[in-house]
């Protein structure tokens, strides 16, 4: 039983390589066997989360040597984050049965599902990495993955921000692995527990080394989560990719490095070294000024995905300032906010797709009275724009309370302020969408959407989880609260 | 001598990656970066990193310059 | 133009920053770590300012074989004083990113050649400009 989680990353991978032999046979469709393997990878989830539950965390050492080289650490994080990534990675997967075959070409299908699914190993690998050469390897597979899911879409602009995207995120893995490379030279370890005893000694006698490594991992980081000025790569390459690509981008990679850099700095470096240097007030500083930017720049965007693409890059500030504040009550909005924008933006980058798909609008001022032609679709996306805004009963109501609540307790009110005031904004450019949508009706005639049923049992399943967080957070916030231990005791 | 050596080989990467940078024939760029890259692979030999001097050997000498080659095919090979 | 001295600007901060900072090292690696260090900052200033796309993939190996050197210096120099922290399974895994990059870039630039005829980075804006 305690394999289990390994054995999600053996079926991930095996699924990911077969799958393009297997689909020249004639009756084997791959969109339906790459759901069956995630359906399968979530059930293993559930279980091994079971188990988590009833044993407590553990860790696993290929290497041999407990307690040093090659970890895989199944602690509360990576629990909370296998139920997130095969969840969200299922429910776009079976949007996508819906939706692909009008983006891709039809002999791209196999291609585009195995990389989907080396993303999705890469993303169940990279949570539960216990050492650094472990996380920097699926790093690189996550972000090489995530390049192809973009570029693999037809036409000249996926090709344009996905070279753009490659050189950014090659220039960031250079930093990343700069900077690991640092910590070796000094430290001798690369097991993130051992890491822990070995840096307050090394920081003694090389303070500079550790400087220079911890600045160089966060930038690299901050490059491929979107971090506020190095967030260049992330408009063009979520606007234009194929929707299930912008929904598994915006909803879990640019995620999960967050997880990562947590796990190096509060794990490895633990929060005294962090809070002693100024990295944490330079990276609140930048995620407010993020936070607003970035709906500045949603705000006077024309096109649906584009926007949705800069409300990300705010919403990517919020969680990065859980996570600087460097207090339990902020990082579990921290982590809160990753789950319900995880849910949240891949629902709307789903129903931005369903749109697309059955009237070709892409451009916002076009959606008045959309409400009318495709009305659960719009309903759908207003649950959530009311959830992004942080409207009480929604999910994101209860992550922005608890990033409030972190703000306190960090003793740093200003905060506070911010939240309210991006959330002033958040409705600015959500709000206008769903009322137009509703009322601004032009020819009278009401139809129903008429959707693929796939592309309907997704989104409708995502609204509901995003309902019942909003009204009954109760278990996901023990998970959380768990979770956050386990990153900040 | 192999401090000599050393420093030789380090002029020559300096000089090479220059010139594989500024010269405005891909093809030529791309034949000295191979030089390159396995000049940087003897210094590692010598510096006492034997099995990523021949990985690099491989990939930064081998693999990469023909992928180069081949993309620079594909696109008619002009500046 | 204005692309180019900005890009040098920021490399010009970036490699003094490291400098700085590296100089203060009780293990820093002489001539060798110089050198490599100069080879990182060649590799990012191609990647970020030449127009060509192959010279940026180009300038994306030598940033990286700039960065493994740098481990070799180091690792060259703590052995010579008897503790050994050579990250050569560092080395392995970054080769493997940097070949794999490689490949899907040239990859993209190939198909992008195919919609612009042209790999000039400058001549493919342009191009777009007119579409639209």
């Amino acid at each position: 039983m305690s394999h289990l989680p390994v054995v999600i990353l053996v079926v991930y991978l095996a699924a990911a390589l077969g799958l393009i032999p297997l689909s020249k046979l004639k009756r084997f469709s791959p969109g339906w066997g790459a759901l069956a393997v995630t359906s399968l990878a979530l059930l293993l989830a559930i279980v091994s989360a079971l188990f988590v539950g009833a044993n407590g965390p553990y860790s696993l050492f290929p290497g041999g040597h407990a307690g040093q080289g090659i970890e895989i650490a199944v602690d509360w994080v990576a629990v909370l984050m296998h139920l997130t990534i095969n969840l969200v990675g299922l429910l776009i997967l079976v949007f996508s049965q819906g939706d692909l075959e009008s983006e891709l070409k039809r002999s791209y299908l196999p291609i585009y599902y195995a990389v989907y699914l080396l993303a999705l190993f890469a993303l169940n690998g990279l949570i539960m990495a216990g050492d650094l050469f472990n996380l920097y390897i699926f790093t690189e597979i996550c972000s090489i993955a995530a390049i192809a899911l973009v570029a693999i879409k037809p036409g000249k602009q996926c090709l344009q921000a996905g070279l753009k995207y490659m050189f950014l995120s090659a220039l960031a893995s250079g930093m990343i692995l700069l900077g690991i490379g640092l910590v070796y030279m000094v430290a001798g370890e690369l097991n993130i527990r051992a890491l822990a005893e070995a840096i307050p000694q090394a920081f003694q006698t090389c303070p500079w080394n550790v400087y220079v490594a911890v600045s160089l991992i966060i930038v690299g980081f901050g490059i491929k989560s979107a971090l506020f000025p190095l967030h260049l790569w992330l408009p063009d390459a979520h606007a234009s990719a194929a929707t299930p690509s912008s929904a598994i981008h915006s909803g879990l990679i640019i995620k999960m490095y967050i997880i990562a850099v947590a796990r190096i700095i509060f794990q490895a470096f633990g929060p005294n070294l962090f809070g002693s240097i100024p990295a944490p007030k330079v990276i609140l500083l930048l995620s407010t000024i993020g936070i607003f930017a970035g709906s500045v720049l949603a705000l006077v965007q024309t096109d649906l995905k584009r926007m949705l693409a800069y409300s990300t890059v705010a919403q990517i500030s919020y969680i990065i300032m859980g996570f600087a504040l460097a207090v339990p009550a902020g990082i579990r909005g921290g982590l809160l906010h990753i789950v319900n924008h995880g849910l949240t933006k891949s629902m709307l980058f789903l129903t931005a797709g369903a749109i697309i798909y059955k009237t070709g609008i892409r451009r916002i001022e076009e959606l008045r009275g959309i409400g009318f032609r495709m009305p659960l679709t719009t309903s759908i996306f207003s649950i959530g724009a009311l959830s992004l805004i942080g409207f009480p009963g929604f999910s994101g109501f209860v992550s922005k309370y608890y990033l409030a609540f972190g703000a306190l307790e960090a003793g740093k009110p200003i905060y506070v302020a911010v939240i309210l005031a991006s959330s002033l904004l958040n409705a600015v450019y959500y709000l206008p969408i769903v009322i137009r949508a509703f009322l601004g009706h032009k020819t009278g005639k009401f139809t129903w959407d008429q959707l693929p049923w796939p592309m309907t049992a997704a989104m409708t399943v995502l609204a509901a989880f995003n309902l019942y967080i909003g009204i009954l957070p109760g278990g996901l916030l023990g998970l959380v609260k768990l979770a956050a231990a386990a990153l900040l005791p | 001598m192999t401090a000599t050596l050393n420093i030789l080989l380090l002029l020559f990467l300096v000089v090479s990656a220059i010139i594989a940078v500024r010269c405005r024939d891909l093809l030529s760029s791309v034949i000295v970066f191979a030089a390159y890259s396995l000049v940087m692979a003897v210094l590692w030999q010598l510096q006492g990193a034997p099995y990523p001097a021949v990985a690099l050997a491989i990939f930064g000498a081998g693999a990469t310059p023909l992928l180069l080659l081949a993309a620079i095919r594909k696109t008619g090979g002009q500046e | 133009m204005m692309r180019k001295v900005v890009s040098l600007l920021a490399v010009a901060l970036i490699g003094a920053v490291l400098i700085v900072a590296l100089a203060k090292m009780p293990e820093f690696g002489g001539g060798t770590a110089f050198a490599s260090l100069f080879l990182f900052l060649l590799g990012l200033y191609v990647m970020l300012t030449d127009s060509n796309l192959i010279k940026k993939v180009i300038g994306l190996n030598i940033m990286d074989t700039g960065i493994f050197l740098f481990f070799i210096a180091l690792g060259y120099r703590s052995s010579t004083r008897g503790a050994a922290y050579m990250p050569s399974p560092l080395i392995f895994g970054g080769l493997a990113a940097v070949v794999s990059f490689t490949a899907i870039g040239l990859a993209m630039i190939v198909r992008l050649y195919k919609y612009y005829g042209t790999i000039d980075a400058e001549e493919i804006m342009r191009k777009r400009g007119e579409d639209e």
